[in-house]
């Protein structure tokens, strides 16, 4: 039997570990049975600010979200079946996943909640669960297969890729690459170095202004709502997909652009509306013809067999 | 002794009969950035028979040997047709490429198909849905191939044209490359 100080001790232990903070030790974990066979597994560790994390959770979702701590919160909500959650390794370097050996095709997935350090370096691999990242600063990677992807934020690269899930990005970032087969892809924010590539989604862009900027489509339409930086690139591919290009009224620009057997409308300058039949139309905007400063235009292409093209004025300067 | 004697005379005769071989090379190769960390990961030791599910699954996984030539495979695809399509533009001078290809397609249909081949033998580690996925959007791809080659027929040499085929070929490999590295099951 044990005596009344030790059950003391235990019951208040329980009760307040919940609350402990996350320097409480390298190592610390709690786990208590929740309803409905799901159980609820938290581990906590005390890492550096800029540690490398690498998460997996093939069947389940993952939401990762930065904070201001040096320290790494995991909390997974595991159904019967989904799997046993694992997580450890240095300050430096942690492995977290859900770790589900042998378990059916049709098993329930894992929730996995995970809090970072802002500057944490930080790689995801999912596969039919969404995965969320928000706040995170340092350099982000997420893959997935049909879960969808969410970033917010401003990481210091962003390299974001699934098969047929969509990637919708509200963030910054000096270098951005977002990758679908199928999914589309929504990117609302700025990046000095875009690319963008996808086989059948529809892309859709809202950037501040760009230095760099390539999108790659095959059958997905394209439509790019951006400013072009003086001196930067930007190139529009589709192959059959439709492209719609708004710059700012204040841009200065050498543009090409080229449809097979689409139709090219401008309604950017005050030039009509015209149909290219394969040929380049080239043309100059705030600045006139090329000269001395042309160097400073940035340079659009825009390439497509069978898409139409389309460039409109928005309004502002970049 | 005549320049019509088939005998070697010194470096100098090499150095003549080099020249035209080195001039043919490409003048650099430029490998995709994103290519080499795929294939330092496949670099790695053989994984253990992988028959489950699940995270232990995934991080035992290695690429297979013909993956990992695939890779390579792929890396000298995109760098010779590139290299190829840039010395076209540069220099307009293209090194013959077989009957009915652009330069450096072949490469990219070799390159495509060594792949395809390391996929099918994983067909069946495919969940059905993703298989699906992937067949919609390699025929898709396909069928763009198709028909800029056909508009290429029309107008050959125009490098608009070239730059939208390899563009789709590019699409090809980089799917097939995606398709490989997926998780079972997933």
């Amino acid at each position: 039997m044990r005596s009344r100080p030790m059950v003391l001790a235990l019951a208040l232990t329980c009760a307040l570990a919940p609350l402990g903070g996350p320097l409480g030790g390298p190592l610390a974990a709690q786990q208590r049975t929740a309803p409905r066979d799901v159980r609820r597994v938290e581990r906590r560790l005390a890492v550096a600010p800029d540690v490398a994390l690498r998460i997996f959770n093939l069947a389940g979702t993952t939401r990762v979200t930065g904070w201001e701590r040096d320290s790494v919160v995991v909390t997974a909500a595991l159904p019967r079946g989904a799997g046993e959650l694992v997580a450890g390794g240095t300050r430096s370097a942690v492995k977290i996943g859900i770790d589900a050996p042998g378990a059916p095709l049709d098993a329930p997935g894992a929730a996995l909640e995970v809090r970072v350090p802002r500057g944490a370096l930080v790689w995801i691999k999912g596969a039919a669960g969404a995965v969320d990242v928000e706040d995170v600063t340092g350099a982000l990677d997420v893959y997935t297969v049909s879960g969808d992807v969410t970033v917010r934020g401003a990481p210091a690269q962003l390299g974001a890729e699934s098969m047929s899930g969509d990637l919708v990005v509200e963030a910054t970032a000096p270098s951005m690459r977002l990758k679908t087969a199928g999914g589309a892809i929504t990117l609302t924010g700025g990046a000095e170095s875009l690319t963008i590539a996808t086989v059948s989604g529809p892309v859709r862009v809202r950037t501040g202004p760009l230095l760099r900027g390539e999108i790659q489509s095959v059958s997905g339409a394209v439509d790019v709502d951006g400013a072009v930086r003086a001196g930067g690139e930007l190139a529009l591919l589709t192959h059959a997909a439709p492209i719609t290009l708004t710059l700012p009224g204040s841009t200065r620009a050498e543009l090409e652009l080229r449809t097979f057997d689409g139709l090219l409308i401008n309604r950017f300058s005050p030039e009509p509306a015209r149909v290219s039949r394969g040929k380049p139309y080239r043309f100059a905007i705030g600045g006139g013809a090329p000269g001395p400063g042309a160097d400073d235009r940035a340079r659009i292409t825009v390439r497509t067999l069978k898409g139409d093209i389309a460039i409109y004025r928005g309004p502002g300067g970049s | 002794m005549t320049h019509d004697d088939h005998t070697h005379d010194g470096p100098a005769d090499d150095a003549a009969a080099l020249a035209p071989l080195v001039a043919a090379l490409p003048r650099s190769l430029e490998p995709p950035h994103d290519l080499w960390p795929a294939i330092a990961d496949r670099l790695g030791p053989p994984a253990a028979a992988a028959t489950t599910r699940g995270a232990s699954a995934f991080l035992a996984r290695r690429w297979s040997t013909a993956a990992a030539l695939a890779a390579g495979l792929a890396l000298a695809a995109l760098s010779s047709g590139a290299t190829a399509w840039l010395l076209r533009r540069s220099e307009g001078a293209v090194a013959a490429a077989p009957a009915g290809l652009a330069p450096g397609e072949a490469a990219y249909q070799r390159t495509a198909a060594e792949l395809a081949r390391v996929l099918a033998a994983r067909r069946g580690e495919l969940a059905p849905a993703t298989a699906a996925t992937l067949a919609r959007n390699l025929a898709i791809i396909d069928q763009a191939i198709a028909e800029s080659r056909a508009a290429l027929a029309h107008d050959p040499g125009n490098d608009d044209l070239v730059a939208l085929l390899y563009a789709s070929y590019e699409q090809k490999v980089a799917l097939l490359r995606q398709a490989i590295d997926l998780p079972r099951k997933s």
